[in-house]
């Protein structure tokens, strides 16, 4: 990541705004503004965040902590069994297989 | 046998995996939830009973008999508050059916005809569970009752088949070794509360209803949404000295300082040793220069502390209303003050301001547009996007087969190990808009309605103390007798359709309207739309629509608001109904006091307060005057 910022011919925010087809013409012109602020402003402090940190890797370091998968949107709260007859649990993942 | 961790989050726990639940599990097939074990919740407690006695005054008394009143302080023991943090569950129903032979049985049965270990048929066929239960408008659940009679024909009492055409009418019961049949499905009488409330003789929902496990009525949770402000700050607002007065104050507009901090230095000046300390000071400094600013200053305190001057001016409204204010604030006043003071509120001046910084006239135009039109033609005094809404969510209970409380019992959760009932709550920061009306042209619309006899006030302040009089409905809660007052009514229904309305167009934010709650604070003329999301991160659709197309948004609502694909007759029929007003989810108030003409004029519902009542004025009249010219 630190190296995507630093490469001497690359523009790390040049290719997210292309990642979000701004000036492609899809958005109008204000609004085509408002998100390469936003993005511009949101990269700084990604980089701020990884420049900054001790951290061994960078998912560890970037702050907001990015979302993984959209399960991570909010913490599993998990599933078990209670208590019944084994026979039943076992039958019932028969029947289900 | 291992469980594959199976988990799901906690707000859709909340909607789709309390006690008594049916859900389909990835390993086990069909489960019934059995417990919900609670972890910490970080929720204003008092708020929260507060809005489940408000909830549960939706339901007739008979209705809601199950819960121990939540008003009353000593009875809030009863239950425990938490968040969700491990589901149990076990297998339900345990009615299986053979897919090759259709031999039907319960578990209990199949083990005694020795097919639990394989899973299987006598007949080799695979076995799933019977997709069907029954239901009750009260609440209660019971499995598909299977017969258990032998055969008259033949004597058998193992080879029970179920034929299941998919219509409850043609479903039978029969002998699958001989083909005789057996019976229909019962229909199970239920003697409880709500069939005691219907009129004698035949009625269907005196027996329970053959329901498919995936039918959304089987289980319908009641969550209420309530602002989630600090309890210890609810605490120090509500018994400071003038809190009323002083929170009056702020909402009418009055106060510009935040009410915590009016309150905390007015509580310091009267503190003896600050007091003390600072008198010194002033007076050694008045003898070298008594004109001192420092001085005066002090002088004009002491005399008059702050937010005197708004205490005053509010008492004074009051009583030329003949109004009394006494008492501590309520939660309406708490929550109202609380958002303006302790949350991120962003104003369409502050986006204006930042277009122009950024250069971008047009858009700083745009949203002024916007805010120039909702407040001459829509009658709405600000539009504001709050950041960091704070919003807890609380599911008190469940009904069955129906969500409308007229028609169901509502019922508490299985109480836990120590026997209290309980109450799961998530708390979370998102974003909403909040739109505040005028009280002037609330107060003139009620009274080009008839509602109230006296003219228009000639300012905002002598609105809001003549609605507050005149209209203490506003400010009730629904248990409360002067909750039905027909003015109060006829304001909720405005401020309610309003609110249903902008939800329609609410696509303009990204979210489907399915994804954006209300939240209605009367008292204050004010209704919240809120990104309905209980998770750390907050997606922005609001902020944007504020931001970008809060303009187009409002004109296509009000423009798109008149439209019903029934009418004219849901017009003439008071103009509410699915196709137009009503929401399939999240309506606080159970889709009722909603009437299209309380904004565009014309018949009101004949079920409605106003009993189909024609309102002659719309809030929104004038609004066509937004139209865009060439």
């Amino acid at each position: 990541m630190v190296d995507l910022f630093d490469r001497p011919h690359g523009d790390f925010l040049e290719e997210i705004k292309a990642a979000y087809s701004l000036g492609h013409g899809v958005y109008d012109e204000r609004l085509e503004r408002a998100l390469s602020d936003v993005l511009a402003d949101q990269l700084g402090r990604v980089e701020m965040s990884i420049r900054n940190s001790t951290e061994k890797h960078v998912r560890d370091a970037v702050r907001p902590a990015p979302m993984t998968s959209l399960r991570d949107v909010e913490a599993g709260v998990p599933f078990w069994p209670d208590l019944c007859d084994n026979r039943l649990l076992t039958f019932v993942q028969k029947t289900k297989d | 046998m291992a469980n594959k961790g199976f988990t799901r989050g906690q707000t859709q726990v909340l909607f789709r995996h309390l006690p008594e639940a049916v859900f389909e599990h990835d390993d086990y097939g069909l489960c019934k939830v059995t417990q919900v074990a609670l972890g910490d919740a970080d929720v204003n407690r008092d708020a929260l009973f507060d809005a489940i006695g408000d909830a549960l005054a939706m339901w007739p008394s008979d209705f809601s008999t199950k819960y121990p009143d939540t008003r009353d302080v000593s009875r809030r023991s009863y239950y425990a508050v938490g968040s969700p943090r491990e589901v149990r569950f076990v297998p339900y129903p345990q009615v299986f059916r053979c897919r090759s032979c259709s031999r039907t049985g319960k578990f209990t049965d199949l083990l005694k005809r020795g097919a639990s270990a394989s899973g299987r048929c006598v007949c080799g066929g695979y076995l799933y569970q019977i997709r069907y239960v029954q239901a009750h408008n009260c609440g209660r659940l019971e499995e598909v009752f299977v017969p258990q009679q032998s055969c008259s024909n033949c004597g058998s009492s193992k080879d029970l088949a179920f034929y299941d055409p998919g219509r409850v009418k043609q479903a039978r019961w029969y002998c699958a070794k001989c083909k005789a049949d057996v019976q229909a499905l019962r229909m199970t009488p239920c003697k409880c509360t709500y069939n005691k409330s219907l009129p004698s003789g035949f009625h269907a929902e005196k027996y329970l209803r053959i329901v498919p496990t995936g039918d959304p009525s089987l289980y319908i949770p009641h969550t209420v949404a309530f602002v989630n402000f600090p309890e210890d700050d609810q605490g120090k607002l509500k018994n400071a000295p003038d809190a009323l007065q002083l929170m009056l104050a702020r909402t009418w507009g009055l106060l510009k300082n935040s009410v915590t901090d009016t309150i905390r230095e007015r509580a310091s000046m009267g503190k003896p040793e600050d007091a003390d300390k600072m008198a010194e000071t002033i007076e050694a400094l008045r003898k070298f220069d008594p004109t001192n600013e420092l001085v005066l200053e002090y002088d004009a305190k002491k005399k008059a502390p702050v937010g005197q001057k708004e205490v005053d001016r509010v008492n004074e409204l009051l009583n030329s209303c003949n109004v009394t204010t006494t008492g501590t604030p309520r939660r309406w006043l708490v929550e109202h003050t609380t958002l303006l003071d302790r949350t991120d509120i962003g104003t369409i001046e502050d986006v204006a301001a930042i277009f122009r910084r950024t250069g971008d006239e047009a858009g700083a135009r745009d949203i002024e547009r916007g805010r120039d039109k909702a407040s001459d033609l829509l009658g709405i005094s600000d539009i504001r996007i709050v950041n960091d809404f704070p919003l807890a969510l609380c599911a008190y209970g469940y009904t069955r087969t129906s969500r409308d409380p007229v028609r169901t019992v509502i019922t508490p959760f299985p109480v836990d190990d120590r026997g209290r009932i309980p109450v799961y709550a998530i708390a979370a920061e998102t974003e909403a808009l909040w739109f505040q009306l005028d009280p002037l042209k609330v107060y003139d619309w009620l009274f080009k309605n008839g509602l109230v006899d006296s003219n228009v006030p000639a300012s905002r302040e002598e609105a809001w103390a003549r609605l507050y009089a005149a209209v203490p409905g506003l400010r009730s809660s629904p248990h409360e007798p002067m909750y039905d007052q027909l003015k109060a009514v006829a304001v909720r229904t405005l401020l309610h359709t309003m609110s249903h309305l902008f939800l329609r167009r609410i696509e303009w934010s990204g979210f489907a309207p399915s994804s954006v709650g209300e939240y209605l604070i009367p008292g204050s003329l004010s209704f919240i739309l809120y990104a309905n999301r209980h998770a750390e991160t907050k997606i922005g659709g609001l902020t944007t629509l504020f931001e970008q197309r809060l303009n187009t948004w409002l004109w296509d609502a009000v423009q798109s608001g008149r439209e019903c694909v029934y009418d004219p007759i849901c017009e003439d029929g008071g103009g509410s109904c699915a196709g137009c007003t009503h929401r399939e989810h999240n309506c606080v108030c159970f889709n009722r006091e909603l009437s299209r003409a309380a904004v565009y004029g014309g018949p009101t519902p004949q079920a409605s307060a106003f009993q189909g009542a024609r309102l002659a004025h719309g809030y929104w009249q004038e609004a066509w005057k937004a139209a865009p010219t060439e």
